[in-house]
């Protein structure tokens, strides 16, 4: 489980654009790179990040090994009904996690 | 090694800077005609799709110091509504070892089409971002970016 | 994590506490944050998007960890937003039973083989980073507060020694980048140029290109725990 930083807002007035910034633990190897015995290190990064607001699909990137380590994606989700926010995180060598949380639309 | 962009689009543009040169900041300068392979990734995007220049605006710092975290942030003017909203956006590099950046699927649910991220730049380079709207139009931003100390390949 | 540095009165306090100090002169330490460009220093100061912010939230869980059979730091340091504060800028500082400077990773090491009984933290690993980072985050914003054991003089010695040595193919000192602005100019890189005087290490005064010598004590502080 890597280690997550998420900023979404737990209340919001209805119609209010919320900014969602997230941070994620991962050294996104380009599978550019030598290692230290001369030979290239192996790929291995987060492929694509999604994340659904109750259920629905609101935002996904496809990100590539030109995403800086410990990637930060950060984008707006407009408020419009309480609930749950799911954030996942999918890539190379089976790497998947989902963080959740919630919302309350006043 | 600096590619030279066609000559008639420079100078054009050259010469709308004069007339707006005395307001503008010194550092200014005209996007130079796009690569070979920026223009062949940005077709893998669109499809053929005719691009304009415009509508995108790619917020990268001209001169990077450190090539391995360049926070970018991508906005495009839309009111993001179920008529009228950015269906995508991507962004597409010059020379890092492989063209693309990142690739974002939008939602009128998002309210702003503003992302932000932070990108590797092996070198200095242009970079292209490009949004696609829901009427099927292609808008783009094209960029020079300066870079100090590269990423991707050490 | 940075640490910003000291008001005029702190560091004149700290002056007088110690004899090695020559005289009373304002504070002229200046950050590493200060020399980067405006978008690197939003970027390192905002929460959310500083990485070194995942591995402070790593330290704050280990914190609470029970290693093996033993006990948690916090079974004896309780809430470390109390009991670390200010700990992390005195760092490098002498332990008297390893007989040698310790910087604040060796220590949090020394505190598992001594009181938790546990194996160390192999050095530069996530968990480990993870602590020093969550101990180091309670002195934020905290001026460097070097120990005054006198114990530690004669490591600083070796370290500026260590510091202002030109070595390798290039026959570059550490001081020559790293001390990078001229602080007469401003001019970023004239230092890394700037030829020594001959004869330098004759119990000279600084080379100006190096600051006071208060200035090259708080950056030699990295020599310290090397011994």
């Amino acid at each position: 489980m890597a280690r997550t930083l998420i900023h979404a807002p737990t209340t919001a007035r209805k119609g209010e654009v919320m900014e969602i910034r997230t941070l994620i633990a991962h050294p996104m190897e380009t599978g550019y790179r030598a290692g230290s015995d001369g030979r290239t290190l192996p790929r291995d990064i987060i492929r694509r990040f999604a994340c659904r607001y109750n259920g629905e699909l609101v935002f996904s990137a496809d990100l590539y090994p030109a995403i800086s380590a410990n990637p930060y994606i950060a984008f707006n989700v407009v408020a419009n009904a309480s609930g749950s926010f799911s954030f996942t995180w999918e890539g190379d060598n089976g790497f998947a996690q989902t963080e959740n949380a919630t919302i309350t639309v006043a | 090694m600096t590619r030279i962009a066609a000559a008639p689009t420079l100078s054009r543009r050259r010469l709308m800077a004069a007339g707006l040169g005395v307001g503008l900041a010194v550092t200014w300068r005209p996007a130079r005609a796009l690569s070979d392979e920026l223009a062949g990734a940005l077709r893998g995007f669109t499809g053929g799709a005719p691009t304009k220049e415009g509508r995108v605006n790619f917020d990268i710092a001209p001169l990077v110091e450190n090539g391995n975290t360049v926070p970018i942030t991508l906005t495009v003017q839309s009111p993001m509504s179920a008529a009228d909203h950015v269906q995508a956006v991507a962004v597409f590099n010059e020379k890092n070892p492989q063209r693309e950046v990142v690739s974002c699927k939008l939602s009128p649910a998002m309210g702003k089409a503003v992302v932000s991220t932070r990108i590797r730049l092996a070198t200095t380079q242009q970079l292209v971002a490009v949004a696609k709207m829901s009427d099927g139009s292609y808008w783009t931003h094209t960029v020079d970016v300066v870079v100090t100390l590269a990423a991707c390949i050490e | 994590m940075r640490f910003r540095f000291a008001s005029i009165a702190a560091m004149f306090g700290l002056l007088c506490a110690s004899s090695v100090f020559a005289q009373a002169t304002p504070d002229k330490r200046r950050s590493g944050f200060d020399t980067m460009s405006a978008r690197i220093q939003s970027m390192q100061s905002d929460d959310l998007q500083n990485p070194g912010m995942l591995w402070v939230a790593d330290g704050e869980v280990l914190w609470k960890k029970i290693f093996g059979i033993s006990f948690s730091c916090a079974h004896c340091h309780n809430d470390a937003k109390q009991s670390m504060k200010g700990v992390a800028a005195k760092y490098p500082d002498w332990d008297p039973i390893e007989n040698r400077p310790v910087d604040l990773s060796q220590r949090i090491n020394l505190c598992r083989t001594r009181h938790q009984l546990v194996l160390p933290l192999p050095p530069e690993s996530v968990e480990l980073l993870g602590l020093e980072a969550y101990v180091a985050y309670q002195s934020r914003g905290m001026p460097l507060a070097p120990s005054s054991a006198k114990e530690l003089i004669e490591p600083r010695e070796r370290g500026r020694r260590q510091y202002e040595q030109r070595i390798g193919q290039l026959n570059l000192s550490c001081g020559q980048c790293h001390d990078e602005r001229d602080d007469r100019t401003g001019d970023l890189g004239a230092a890394a140029v700037r030829p020594r005087r001959v004869g330098g290490a004759q119990g000279h005064a600084l080379d100006p290109l190096l600051g006071s010598d208060d200035e090259v004590r708080a950056l030699v502080e990295v020599g310290d725990a090397h011994g």
